[in-house]
Order: structure tokens, then C-alpha cells, then sequence
């Protein structure tokens, strides 16, 4: 029973509602406005995994249409095709890349949180490259201009992010475990 | 978290509130990209009238178009400023290694203007309409895809679970805190690793809990028949009416408009 169809459905909505209020948050650190958004899609991608995972993102993607889920408030398909649109849907790929590396076997409690940090990281990687892309497609900077404008100044809150997924993701999936919720 | 402002949905009677959703979203999607396709200042004149036509026949007060602009304005004016180097034509004024060029002013003007029409007709859909007619909406907008094998009610049913997840998860959360404040929690103390670590004990039993909800709720489905998007009915059902067919006709007429535009008279960026 608690491994049937509607009770995985539920699930993902569940995960994409926690997509939404992460993503709702924005930390302003001076001129970076650091989102949660990543985060939450990382992690939902450790303890879901790439399958589940990516019907959550796509669901929470869905959602971001019509609700004020990005950073600073914005909402709707502009949100896609503006010049900050690709680090989000750049989500559907970073939760499927992430959740599989999630699945590689481990041996014990602290290889499976390297491995979930490692994942993590990668994840932010290919968030960063299809943002840069485009970035740079919509407003004409170089390269350089580009990473100066995106990617640098964020670096170390998302490496913080990585940690801190990577971290508890597998503790949640220990518990669950416990609990029964998850096999 | 409660005061977290969910959903920008402004009720009222105007003629977009009263637009069937699934034509809002057609329309907004052909909008964009029509925006991106303007490449002369005729064809983006007729793009903001377009914006502006949408603001204010949708009867939402400007100042609420202004508010959710706000966040974005730094990236507008970094956007537009860096913009004025790059491009080609004749130079107005030399500043060290960099130059402001006619190339460079068109390219900035284009990129703000896109920018803020893409927000203002956003914003107008989702000012007038209900996050639950948007579900429903992009539910019927999806079914093309069942021949693709995705299941399209199941998507809109967990978009529709998940909106309701939201106040749930959030006061689920206040009352953690409380809790684990109440047995001497401190999460305003401490340095950045303190404070992390005073975020475990909020974040799995807020997600084991969440989990438990979600089983009663897949129980509770099952008990009342619930089983997939085959054979459902619909408590309330979508239908388009004559102003929707005059909206899509209003719609393909200014393309047109737009495409003369940019086919005779030529372009000022790339």
C-alpha cells in the first residue's frame, strides 16, 4: 500500500510544494540575491531520485507559470524566457543528472553524503552553464561578462547550498527509511 | 514564513478576468515569442502597445504592475548599461577602452523594452487569473501530449496538491519551531555552522511529518475511488466563448501587423 501509484503522486506534489516555498525565499547579501530554489531542487533530486524527481520539477516548473515563486517575486513564462530564464529551467536537467549520481550503492552513512555532496555540485555546474547560455543569448555579452554578471558572485553561497542538500538529503532518506515511508 | 504572500490572483470583472484561461496562456505564449521576433522600432512600438493594452484592459491598478517589476529593476539597468558597449555604427562618446555607439543605445533600448512588456503581460495573466483555473487551463492545454503517453490530469492533480502543500507545509513549520524552541533551541545564535546545524531538527521531522501527511492523503484518495485520470469527470468545465474567438482574431491580426513591420522597414538591431 504505501508504495502505490497515489501515494508516489502525492509524494511528488508534496516535494514540488517544498520546491515552491524554498524557492520563495530570497537571502539579499548586499547586491547577490541568493535563492533557495537550487537547493530545493537538488535536494528533492537526492531524496526522490531522477525519476520522481523530475515530475516534481516539472510540476513546480509548471506551477512557477503562475505564481511568484523566483527570485524577488517573478512569475510567469517571462520568467523562462528572460535572460536569468535558463538557470531555471536548467532545474529539469539538474535534478535528473544529480538523482542518478544519487544512486551509485555506497557502503556506509559518510560515502553516501560525499557522494550526495559531489552530486550536488554538479547539478549547480549544469545550472550555471545552460543560465550562462542563456544569458548570454538574450543579452549579447561575451563570455567573460556573462560569468562576471552570474556566476561568480554566487559561487560560495551555492557551494554552501551543496553542503548543506547534500547533507541532510541523505539523513532524510535514513529517517524515511525508519519510518517506513520509503524503501 | 506565515506573512509569505502566495499567489498575486486580484478578483474583478474585467474583460481579461473574464477570458478563458486557456486562451490567456496561448495568447501570452505567442506574445512572447512575438517579442522576441521585433527587430525595428515600428514592430516594437506595436509590442508595447500590446503590453499596454493588456495592463489596462485587465482594470488591475499600474501600481501593482510597478510592484512586481520592482525586483527586477537592478538586472534591468546592469542589463542596459553593459549593453550600450557592445554594437556596431556610428560612436557618440568615448569613455577609456569603451565606446557608446548607436548600435549600442538601440541594442540597450530593445533589451529594457523586451524585458518589461515580457513582465507586464505575465503579470496580467496571473493578476486575472485563479491559480486553480490556470491548473485546469494548462490540464486541457497539455492533453495534445496523452498521445506522448504523459498523463496530463495525473500532472494537474499534483500541480493542484502541491498549491494546497504550500500553507500546510508553512504552518507545519512555525509549529516545529516553536516546539524545538520550547525544549531550548537556539537558531539565532552562533555562527553560520551553529545555525546550520539548528536547522536539522526543523527540517526532518517538518519532512517525516510531511511524508506522513502525504500517505494519509493518498489513503484518503483511494477510500473516495480515486484512481487516475480515466474516467474522471469534472466539477466545473472550461468553454470558449465569443470573446476568446475575438481575442485570438484581435491577436493574429497584430502579428501581421508586426511581421510587415520587420519585413519592410528594415532593421536597427541583430
Amino acid at each position: 500500500m504505501k508504495n502505490n501509484k497515489i501515494f508516489d503522486m502525492v509524494v511528488c506534489a508534496l516535494f514540488a510544494a517544498i520546491c515552491c516555498i524554498f524557492s520563495i525565499i530570497t537571502i539579499p547579501i548586499g547586491m547577490v540575491p541568493v535563492s533557495l530554489g537550487i537547493l530545493a531542487v537538488v535536494f528533492t533530486a537526492v531524496v526522490l531520485g531522477p525519476v520522481k524527481g523530475l515530475i516534481s520539477v516539472v510540476v513546480y516548473l509548471l506551477l512557477g507559470l503562475f505564481l511568484p515563486l523566483f527570485s524577488g517575486g517573478q512569475t510567469g513564462l517571462s520568467t523562462y524566457a528572460n535572460i536569468t530564464g535558463g538557470y531555471v529551467w536548467s532545474y529539469l536537467i539538474v535534478v535528473v543528472v544529480v538523482g542518478l549520481i544519487c544512486k551509485i550503492p555506497t557502503k556506509n552513512k559518510a560515502l553516501e553524503i560525499i557522494v550526495s555532496i559531489l552530486a550536488c555540485a554538479v547539478g549547480v555546474v549544469i545550472c550555471y552553464a545552460c543560465g550562462t547560455i542563456q544569458f548570454m543569448a538574450i543579452t549579447k555579452y561575451d563570455l567573460n561578462a556573462s560569468l562576471a554578471a552570474c556566476v561568480i558572485p554566487f559561487l560560495p553561497f551555492d557551494a554552501i547550498k551543496c553542503v548543506i542538500a547534500g547533507v541532510v538529503g541523505p539523513l532524510l532518506k535514513i529517517a524515511l527509511r525508519k519510518s517506513g515511508y520509503m524503501k | 514564513m506565515r506573512d509569505v504572500v502566495f499567489g498575486q490572483y486580484i478578483p474583478g470583472k474585467s474583460i481579461v478576468h473574464k477570458l478563458d484561461p486557456r486562451t490567456k496562456l496561448i495568447l501570452l505564449v505567442c506574445y512572447i515569442v512575438l517579442i522576441f521576433c521585433t527587430f525595428n522600432f515600428y514592430a516594437l512600438g506595436v509590442t508595447i502597445a500590446l503590453a499596454i493594452a493588456f495592463m489596462l484592459l485587465s482594470r488591475v491598478p499600474v501600481k501593482q504592475y510597478l510592484k512586481s517589476m520592482k525586483m527586477m529593476i537592478v538586472i534591468i539597468i546592469i542589463t542596459s548599461v553593459f549593453n550600450l558597449f557592445y554594437g556596431g555604427g556610428k560612436t557618440y562618446l568615448t569613455i577609456g577602452p569603451l565606446s557608446i555607439t548607436e548600435g549600442g543605445i538601440n541594442n540597450s533600448i530593445f533589451i529594457v523594452t523586451r524585458i518589461v512588456c515580457l513582465l507586464i503581460a505575465s503579470a496580467s495573466l496571473t493578476f486575472t487569473t485563479s491559480p486553480t483555473d490556470l491548473t485546469a487551463g494548462i490540464e486541457m492545454l497539455m492533453k495534445p501530449l496523452k498521445v506522448l503517453h504523459v498523463k496530463t490530469h495525473e500532472i494537474a492533480m499534483m500541480m493542484s496538491i502541491a498549491l494546497r502543500f504550500v500553507p500546510t507545509l508553512l504552518e507545519e513549520t512555525d509549529k516545529i519551531m516553536l516546539a524545538q524552541k520550547s525544549r531550548g533551541a537556539n537558531m539565532d545564535e552562533g555562527n553560520i555552522i551553529k545555525r546550520a546545524k539548528a536547522l536539522i531538527p526543523i527540517f526532518i521531522p517538518l519532512f517525516v511529518s510531511a511524508f506522513r501527511r502525504a500517505f494519509d492523503l493518498a489513503m484518503a484518495m483511494e477510500c473516495r475511488c480515486y484512481n487516475g485520470g480515466n474516467g474522471r469527470t469534472k466539477l466545473n468545465t472550461l468553454k470558449l466563448s465569443k470573446r476568446d474567438y475575438f481575442s485570438y482574431i484581435t491577436f493574429l491580426l497584430l502579428i501581421g501587423v508586426i511581421v510587415v513591420c520587420n519585413i519592410f522597414l528594415g532593421s536597427v538591431v541583430r
